[in-house]
């Protein structure tokens, strides 16, 4: 499984224009191998820039993105190769679905990497295990199905590629919560089974509490906060400046606080909050 | 890649031409067209390249930026003055192997040049200025007239600037659906001719799809708006003519009769 890291990366739309736009303003972050990375930050900060760079889909302005410590950017072969190691999954990654079957859609990435014909079903049938779609979706048209079940498919056709980085862009945006817990579950079960560098992109504070073992805040394209969940939602008020948030049960852990009740400091989910406040009662822990 | 066309992009800013009403900019640039096509001497040429570098000052467009505009253009234009050059007839200059120059050659070559270049940038000049929207409103009203002979303008300008609005949307969809099948391990630059057409079908069919969504989409927000055509809708914003667009205008129709003049005395 790969290291990642970022040197000194720098990106800027449009140099020259009147549309020049600076997105990233030396970045330098190292993402060990198999490490569950939530980065966080709202619209415009820099998070969906900064992900292109990992695959090198955007080459950096000035920097350097490291791969196991080899330069992705130095030749076209190098740049070719780094897309099956680093799987992106972008944002609302059903449009991107072309084929006429799920399986011949699924099979596209593996299809490009040069593999016997077994070699990429056994590919197909893996992603598609990791990603929750049932074989017997495979030879349905994937434009005919379920919102949700379009957003899997478009998850497994990366995930059949078997990535050893996979990044995800937002992957539960616009889903009702049965399919929000569902995709959650099952990039942590690939992140479990297969021990892959996972990068999850999200706003959303209380899904990057529950399943990420890192926190990395992006304000205008630098890294504002970068650690534990804990260490994080610690500067609470830096992360409101900043138009992000706490979980909710920090918050509510907080306001109990104010209100007299001990409680120790590093509460983030409804587990740890329930836990603190039954501490020493006589009540099954929940 | 894709966001880096240039077509009919406009470039906002703040000063004399932008604020020039649009229909006055489509007149002058119907006048420079006249102006362009009936320079023949050096002296009627000069007019017109002199006042369009002015336009072009005062609009504060970077010339990099016209220059982008008419990169696309430069095998067009290369062959045009290689063709003028070498096979008009007349006094010969230069002559090697099969191939002879003349004097006639070389003047023809420099007109046809200078009419295209100028031709292309008085277009971006004005493209760059004016936004579609502005664009569209000044067509639809000088084309006014035309609704009396049943010509549906109204339905032509909204076609127009649905058209203009959607492609950047369209570029902008067509870059990310690129990004995310490149992300697939797609490759759109090696391969024949063959494979390169088949390696566009994981973009056209998503671009497709969301084209005719979008579509849908629009047409039903247009209806929930109430949109019924042109018929007793009243604007926004009302166009005036100022007296700037006047002496514009008037600038441009003096500027045309002396380049006239000026060519018909072969200056």
């Amino acid at each position: 499984m790969p290291e990642i890291r970022l040197e000194g990366l720098r990106h800027v739309y449009s140099p020259g224009t009147p549309f020049e736009k600076i997105a990233l303003e030396r970045v330098d972050l190292t993402i060990p191998a198999g490490q569950y990375v939530a980065l966080l930050g709202h619209t415009g900060s820099g998070k969906s820039t900064l992900i292109q760079h990992l695959n090198g889909l955007l080459a950096p302005t000035e920097g350097r993105v490291l791969l196991d410590g080899e330069d992705i950017n130095r030749s076209k072969e190098s740049l070719h190769a780094v897309r099956f190691r680093v799987g992106l999954v972008f944002q609302y990654p059903e449009y991107q679905l072309f084929e006429e079957t799920v399986y011949k859609d699924i099979a596209f990435g593996p299809g490009n990497m040069r593999l016997s014909q077994e070699q990429v079903d056994e590919h197909v049938r893996r992603g598609a295990r990791f990603a929750g779609v049932g074989e017997e979706l495979f030879d349905q048209n994937p434009l005919e199905l379920s919102g949700g079940q379009k957003r899997r498919v478009a998850i497994a056709g990366v995930l059949a590629m078997d990535p050893g980085v996979l990044v995800l862009d937002e992957p539960t945006a616009g889903l009702d919560p049965a399919g929000v817990r569902s995709v959650l579950k099952n990039i942590a079960d690939y992140h479990a089974s297969t021990g892959s560098t996972i990068v999850l992109v999200t706003h959303d504070m209380n899904i990057a509490a529950r399943e990420a073992d890192r926190l990395v805040v992006l304000d205008k394209g630098t890294v504002a906060l970068d650690g534990t969940p804990e260490a994080v939602f610690a500067h609470s008020e830096e992360l409101r400046r900043i138009g992000l948030d706490i979980p909710g049960a920090a918050a509510l852990a907080q306001e109990l606080r104010a209100r007299g009740i001990d409680l120790p400091p590093s509460i983030y989910t409804p587990r740890q909050l329930c836990e603190a406040l039954l501490r020493g009662r006589e009540v099954p822990v929940c | 890649m894709l966001k880096d066309i240039t077509l009919g992009q406009y470039f906002p800013a703040d000063t004399f031409v932008h604020r020039l009403d649009p229909r006055t900019k489509l007149l002058a640039l119907v006048f420079l067209i006249v102006c362009i096509f009936s320079a023949k001497g050096p002296l009627a040429m000069g007019l017109v390249v002199v006042t369009l570098c002015l336009c072009v000052a005062i609009s504060r467009i970077r010339p990099s930026a016209l220059f982008k505009g008419l990169k696309p253009l430069i095998f067009v234009i290369c062959l045009t003055a290689l063709m003028n050059l070498f096979f008009t007839p007349g006094t010969v200059l230069v002559s090697f192997w099969i191939l002879r120059i003349t004097r006639e050659g070389l003047y023809r070559s420099v007109l046809m040049v200078l009419r295209i270049l100028l031709l292309v940038s008085g277009t971006f000049l004005l493209t760059y200025t004016t936004s579609p929207l502005q664009l569209t409103d000044g067509l639809e009203r000088l084309m006014n007239p035309l609704k009396k002979l049943r010509f549906p303008v109204h339905e032509l300008a909204m076609m127009m600037s649905i058209a203009l609005r959607f492609i950047p949307t369209l570029i902008e969809e067509a870059d990310k659906i690129m990004s995310a099948q490149k992300a697939r391990g797609a490759d759109f630059e090696n391969g024949n001719l063959m494979q390169r057409a088949k390696a566009l079908l994981p973009i056209l069919v998503p671009l497709f799809v969301s084209a005719f969504r979008r579509a849908d989409e629009l047409a039903t927000a247009m209806e929930c708006r109430c949109y019924h055509g042109g018929e007793g809708r009243t604007r926004m914003k009302i166009m005036v003519m100022s007296r700037a667009d006047w002496l514009v205008l008037v600038f441009w129709v003096l500027l045309t009769a002396a380049v006239i003049a000026a060519s018909r005395l072969s200056l």
